[in-house]
């Protein structure tokens, strides 16, 4: 996989794990978020080569990478109704992933996205579930939604978790602290939301699965970071 | 004397009162008409690719002009891969560090990739916007009447999102810090100054400036093996021995403190790490800021660009 596909595939990866809740099925608003991180965020690489492209919007989230949009992640939330869709060119038809979302009051500052509440994925045998609180969250899983490039694991077979052991104050509102993630009962990484930052640490994460380093921060229509091993990022808001 | 903490406020203030509102009209420079490089714009009604930019003659750039500090760290971990590396296909060499091949490349990455790309992009002769539709050029003036041009300098405030995009394209130019010096001596001596002080800036990707000297003929060499076997090149290439020159807009009285691409964000901080720097260092009282970065950030940030000709001022 080239530099272009990591560098959004990080972006996803921070976006899907960081996303947060305003709004969910019957139009009630369960978030006090404030949505400013909302629009589409045209993401590059360390060589200036256009990695992809984000677009988050309330109850919306695309995240499309690689050329011609090689691989694409879309979510939507209207009306009760929760989808998430995953495609990747190389590899056959797009799978639909059916998502069952029990929204929960939250807010997650700048973040137009609904995170918080519990959720199930599943495609086939295939299936994940989650919880997010204020504080912690876990997830459980026993899938392989197909080819997924790095940094997401191939398959996942983890139980997880994830608890809030500060609190900062953060533009990802109730995300706001340091958090240690745990899975299969390892201490691995842990990741800080403080001001307009994002940074994660992964020392111990096992060989195929999300390791190293990476920071991102935003600024207005601008976002940037890095990573551990030297690959830098932009963003720009069209 | 003004410190150049008290010179960047003055600045920043009277941008922000006098630059709220930028057109594409008063954009527009004509050939020759100002000082300062300007950004030649082409909007392209399709996507606009960007071609790979890492290559030998910009690798050679980047070990120039990477502080000293980040440099000295750079040659050690390429020594230690070149051990490494020597072990594996030598049965009479014990390598007594086992770190794996791929903790070397990571390494590697992490030492050089940043200089690296930063000078690739500045030694590029066209960048393109995030969004492919545009293709952006640095030049020290406007070619033609005809081409559209703004200036690489400015505040873009809150102009236009496409000329912010061009201005983000052109970060190399943008963004960086450049101070103008009486003589290219002076120059030289500054950047040596700022090199040899830069690793205290987490931001500092490069010091451009006269004085840049080429890294030693052997860590040269031993890039130009590594890279191939760890996998950052796909076939061996030779590194230029000399230092290539700097694009043309960069006078040689000019000193150019380039970020870090993953600092764009971060170029308000970044700008106030380089003032308490500059308080540690005793520039010449005829040093000119001509640009201090942030040429594509809002007007809300604490970046202090600049508007008209440049100011005088004396730094501490």
């Amino acid at each position: 996989m080239g530099t272009p596909s990591r560098v959004s595939l990080l972006f996803v990866v921070l976006a899907t794990g960081c996303t947060g809740g305003r709004r969910t099925g019957g139009g009630d608003p369960v978030g006090g978020g404030g949505g400013e991180l909302a629009g589409i965020w045209d993401v590059v690489g360390t060589q200036g080569e256009r990695a992809g492209d984000i677009e988050i919007g309330e109850g919306y989230f695309r995240a499309s990478f690689g050329d011609a949009h090689r691989s694409q992640l879309i979510f939507t939330e209207e009306g009760g109704t929760a989808t998430t869709h995953w495609s990747y060119t190389r590899r056959g038809s797009p799978i639909t992933i059916a998502t069952e979302h029990a929204a929960r009051a939250a807010d997650y500052g700048e973040l137009p996205l609904a995170l918080g509440g519990t959720w199930r994925w599943s495609h086939g045998t295939n299936w994940c579930d989650a919880t997010v609180e204020d504080g912690a969250a876990t997830a459980n899983c026993d899938a392989d939604f197909g080819w997924t490039p790095w940094p997401l694991p191939k398959g996942a077979y983890h139980t997880g978790k994830a608890v809030r052991t500060s609190r900062a104050s953060s533009i990802f509102g109730e995300l706001g602290g340091t958090w240690v993630v745990s899975y299969d009962g390892v201490e691995r990484c842990t990741a800080t939301f403080a001001g307009r930052s994002f940074t994660c640490d992964c020392p111990r994460a096992t060989s195929g699965w999300i390791h190293g380093y990476v920071e991102v921060h935003f600024s207005g229509d601008v976002a940037s970071g890095l990573t551990g091993d030297g690959l830098d990022f932009s963003a720009i808001r069209r | 004397m003004l410190s150049w903490r008290a010179w960047l406020l003055a600045i920043t203030s009277a941008l922000v009162a006098s630059c709220d509102s930028t057109d594409l009209d008063a954009e527009r420079v004509s050939a020759g008409t100002r000082a300062g490089p300007v950004l030649q714009v082409v909007q392209h009604d399709s996507v606009w690719e960007v071609e790979p930019r890492l290559s030998p003659e910009s690798l050679a750039f980047a070990l120039a002009t990477m502080p000293d500090v980040r440099r000295d760290r750079l040659t050690a971990t390429v020594a230690r891969a070149v051990s490494g590396l020597e072990a594996s296909t030598n049965p009479f060499i014990v390598d007594l560090d086992e770190a794996p091949l791929e903790e070397r490349r990571s390494d590697l990455q992490r030492d050089l990739l940043p200089a690296w790309s930063a000078a690739a992009a500045l030694l590029a002769a066209e960048w393109t916007s995030a969004d492919g539709r545009l293709s952006v050029r640095g030049l020290g003036r406007c070619p033609a009447e005809a081409v559209r041009c703004i200036r690489a300098w400015d505040a873009p405030q809150n102009g236009p999102r496409a000329d912010r995009s061009a201005r983000m394209a052109a970060w190399p130019m943008t963004a960086a810090t450049v101070l103008d010096l009486p003589s290219a001596r002076t120059a030289a001596e500054v950047g040596a100054r700022l090199r040899a002080t830069a690793h205290e800036v987490e931001g500092i990707a490069l010091v451009v400036s006269p004085d840049a000297e080429p890294a030693p003929a052997e860590v040269v060499s031993d890039l130009e093996r590594l890279l191939v076997s760890v996998g950052l090149v796909q076939s061996r290439e030779q590194i230029p021995r000399a230092v290539p020159s700097a694009p043309e807009w960069v006078d040689d009285s000019h000193v150019l403190v380039v970020p870090r691409f993953g600092h764009l964000a971060r170029l308000g901080e970044l700008s106030g790490d380089l003032e308490r720097l500059s308080e540690k260092l005793r520039l010449p009282p005829e040093a000119v800021l001509l640009s201090s970065g942030c040429g594509f950030q809002p007007a809300r940030r604490p970046c202090g660009p600049r508007s008209g000709p440049p100011a005088r001022g004396s730094l501490e």
